[in-house]
């Protein structure tokens, strides 16, 4: 009769070693840099306080990246996360400039990536429009509203120390960031993959019509997964308002291609390819511990970009070269 | 230009460049395949396999899914590099590096994965790799159209021109893909499974076309699961299995019997003829009536019973796809009621269909049935999941693991593990899979469309096992075949035209000859449904 389960075949070596090289592969460059730093500069970079210093520089990062990974999840992806970012921040400081309370004017900073995330999902799933074209001009239309609220002028709250506290504030030595992007962390991983949203959500974005066949609603998952999306960004925004007590017009502008370099960047840690909550989280702590080592070093600014340019192409490069070498 | 082809001895005729108007008087290379191999990762497709062709020869290759067929293909056609061995075209030996060098040779390919542009028409994709015939890269329209029009008259077919291939029923996709494959002239047509989803009358159409291709001196390499096929129109058959050629035989030494023993290597009962005996149930449990969604369906009518395994018989666009789509809501019906289990039934999302026990196993199972990337025990689990009513129910792996295994073993699936990616397993194999994640569900009725295109006779006897045993436990099965054949393991055959049911026949009258008379309207209607 049939045998069911193979013993596998032995592969050459070289594949597996090409293998191991596409999933760890980014993993290792990080540990190299960590490594690396710690032998340069021991005496400031391998301390306790900073670690804590480059875990609450990738909060903000990690928040935002976090929520655009459930729509690239999805197989769809979002460019209004910046501008949602900013005009949350925006909201919520004009609304406590009219004395609005604070956790009050965190709500409808909040609440505005919902209703844009809930816009993006509905243009792109009921109109059918592509999801560049939609959040492209979703995202216009918000940097529109931030205007017409703010008039480009940054705004800055009057009696900003209570509000501060929410970026400033510690416990037990962690400031408090480290603690929301812990655990949204958490949540987000549990969200993919222990619940059927999150089910539903990997096998659209792997396969919509099989997805659609077995009875997925494809398009509800969709529009969820915009829906978190914008909701993660909007915190963002209103997180980033936290820290000087005011909020600029297009604050949140370069968040957007952080987020989907360290997405991208992290769909190569220990996957082929796909994007998940841990990877992206690898991905938002490498550029955060390069960053910090660029300015440790003494380095011009203008290394960091280059650094978060190089890490994106060779951390994807390595796997995607990896991925083919193995199954070659 | 740079040109990767290098001759060594005798010069290879070029095939004639172009010009799609002009066909060369002399056609027909000899070609040898000597010693390839081939590995991918740690599995070994091909373990030095030789074959020759003769000019105006057909030889078919038969082999179970994964014997190495479709790769050994794939290296003629330039898609892939064998690790070693040689090709020689009239003695002489080539490098085929790429498609392109393979065209330039007078190698022509139509492929088991249709490789057209879904968005393209059917004029754009026969146009696809030929060189312009005006200057500056300019595609001359009128010369296309007619050469494609030649190339149609030849198929005895009229190829649909003018409509996105996407919008094509599978069977006049690959009509543009064959008929692609002619638009150059060409010395060697290599064939993977034209007839899949081809009824009788349209794969006759293909034989006269591969006659007079072979009176010319064109060499066939034919590729098809259809074994009392490729021993009617093949001279020699080579049969592969995993990865090596078994042998070699010409066609008037076999029958079907002997084939498929060397096929499997061992013997397979042929598909059991139900007759008339009742299904396991004699509750109706889908009722049909007026359903509709015209133009492409019209006013259908019938009744499938508990344990019935119904058969649809039709010809390609006929509605019979059109119809399964209906009934599981992947499109909305505009007319017509359905009742399930005694109860109003209006699918109108697949969502409801899989919530009330209505599945359907789609006509193509890579692009409508898997995530080819995902391992087996995800794609298991993807009918489940979308059954589930509400989305925050909690997802258990540990579960949906044990669930997986028991599946992989109830059905055989060979795999390495629960966690092997499904586009790594063979046609058959993968096709379990599409069965067993809707099983997973215990469904009330069970569509199959097409459920064995591309599978191979072992794996096939194995498909039908399954589908038996559920409509022995009570499972109401509806199963679309272009293979008349095999509905002989329906209880009862319904036969589709123009979008409605015409007639419906009891199992030991669904011969294959009568279906087709059916399916053609040669005889008057008299079992009206």
């Amino acid at each position: 009769m049939i045998t069911t389960l193979q013993p596998p075949i032995a592969q050459p070596w070289s594949a597996h070693l090409w293998q191991r090289l596409g999933r760890y592969g980014a993993l290792i460059m990080l540990a190299t840099l960590i490594v690396v730093m710690s032998v340069l500069e021991p005496d400031t970079f391998a301390t306790g306080s900073n670690v804590v210093n480059v875990l609450n520089q990738s909060a903000l990062s990690a928040v935002i990246a976090m929520g655009l990974t459930f729509t690239l999840v999805t197989g769809e992806f979002d460019l209004s996360i910046g501008s949602t970012a900013s005009l949350a921040g925006v909201i919520a400081c004009t609304l406590m400039l009219d004395d609005v309370s604070i956790p009050l004017a965190i709500l409808a900073g909040v609440a505005v990536g919902v209703v844009i995330g809930l816009l993006n999902g509905l243009v792109v799933t009921v109109l059918g429009v592509n999801a560049l074209v939609a959040t492209l001009g979703i995202g216009t239309v918000a940097v529109g509203a931030n205007y017409a609220i703010a008039g480009g002028l940054p705004v800055s709250l009057r009696d900003p120390d209570a509000f501060l506290q929410i970026s400033l504030g510690r416990f037990a030595g962690i400031p408090y960031p480290v603690y929301i992007m812990v655990g949204l962390a958490v949540l987000a991983w549990l969200l993919l993959n222990r619940t059927v949203l999150g089910q539903s959500m990997q096998a659209v974005g792997g396969n919509a019509v099989a997805a659609s066949l077995s009875g997925i609603r494809v398009n509800r998952v969709r529009v969820i997964g915009f829906v978190i999306c914008g909701t993660l960004a909007a915190l963002t925004g209103v997180l980033l308002a936290t820290r000087t007590g005011s909020a600029a017009v297009s604050a949140g502008d370069t968040y957007l291609l952080a987020a989907f370099a360290a997405a991208f960047f992290g769909s190569a840690v220990l996957r082929d390819g796909q994007f998940h909550i841990l990877g992206t989280i690898v991905g938002v702590v490498t550029v955060a511990v390069g960053f910090n080592a660029i300015a440790l070093l003494g380095m011009e600014t203008y290394w960091q970009y280059l650094f978060q340019g190089v890490v994106l192409i060779v951390g994807v490069g390595v796997g995607t070269v990896a991925r083919r070498r193995a199954a070659a | 230009m740079n040109r990767a082809i290098q001759t060594k001895g005798p010069a290879v005729r070029d095939a004639e460049e172009a010009d799609p108007g002009q066909r060369p008087r002399r056609l027909g290379v000899s070609l040898r395949m000597e010693g390839i191999s081939k590995q991918f990762g740690g599995a070994r497709a091909l373990d030095g396999v030789s074959i020759s062709l003769a000019p105006g020869e057909i030889l078919a290759l038969c082999g179970a899914n994964g014997a190495g067929k479709s790769t050994l293909v794939r290296i003629l056609a330039g898609a892939e590099q064998a690790d070693s061995g040689r090709i020689l075209l009239d003695g002489g030996e080539v490098q085929i590096d790429s498609p392109r060098t393979a065209t330039e040779l007078g190698l022509s390919f139509v492929h088991q994965e249709l490789n057209l542009v879904p968005k393209f028409t059917g004029l754009q994709n026969m146009a696809m790799g030929l060189r312009s015939t005006r200057s500056l890269g300019i595609l001359d329209r009128k010369a296309l159209r007619a050469r494609a029009g030649e190339v149609g008259e030849m198929l005895g077919h009229q190829i649909v021109l003018d409509v996105p291939v996407e919008r094509l029923p599978v069977a006049e996709r690959w009509m543009v893909s064959l008929g692609r494959g002619l638009m150059r002239p060409a010395h060697l047509v290599a064939l993977d499974e034209p007839t899949a989803s081809f009824t009788d009358e349209e794969a006759e159409r293909l034989y006269r076309v591969i006659e007079q291709l072979t009176a010319s001196g064109v060499g066939i390499l034919y590729i098809s699961h259809r074994l009392e096929e490729v021993l009617r129109i093949a001279d020699r058959i080579c049969v592969m299995r995993n990865g090596s050629v078994v042998g070699s035989y010409g066609s008037e030494s076999l029958d079907v019997r002997t084939l498929t023993h060397h096929i499997v290597g061992r013997e397979v009962e042929s598909i059991e003829r139900r007759g008339p005996a009742a299904p396991s149930g004699e509750r109706v449990r889908l009722s049909v009536r007026g359903l509709g969604r015209p133009p492409r369906v019209r006013a259908v009518d019938f009744d499938l019973h508990e344990g019935e395994i119904l058969g649809i018989a039709g010809l390609v666009g006929s509605g019979r796809t059109e119809i399964a789509r209906l009934l599981v809501g992947a499109d909305a019906a505009t007319e017509g009621e359905m009742v399930l289990d005694g109860e109003p039934y209006r699918a109108r999302t697949p969502h409801e269909a899989i919530r009330r026990g209505v599945c359907l196993v789609p006509e193509e199972r890579r692009s409508q049935g898997l995530v080819l990337a995902d391992s087996i025990e995800s794609n298991l689990q993807m009918a489940a999941v979308g059954a589930t009513p509400r989305m925050s129910a909690v997802h258990r792996p540990r579960a949906s693991r044990r669930i997986a295994r028991s599946l992989i073993e109830r059905f055989a699936v060979k795999s390495r593990s629960p966690k092997e990616a499904v586009h790594r397993l063979s046609g058959g194999n993968q096709q379990k899979v599409v069965v067993g994640k809707y099983v997973r569900n215990e469904p009330s009725v069970l569509i199959l469309d097409e459920p064995t295109v591309g599978v191979d006779v072992g794996a096939r006897a194995e498909i039908y096992g399954i589908v038996a045993e559920l409509a022995a436990t009570g499972t109401s099965v509806l199963m679309i075949s272009s293979d008349f054949d095999e509905l002989a393991v329906c209880h009862r055959v319904l036969v589709v035209r123009g979008g409605t049911v015409v007639a419906s026949v009891e199992g030991a009258g669904a011969t294959k000859d009568r279906l087709t008379q059916l399916c053609f309207a040669h005889v008057d209607d008299q079992e009206i449904a």
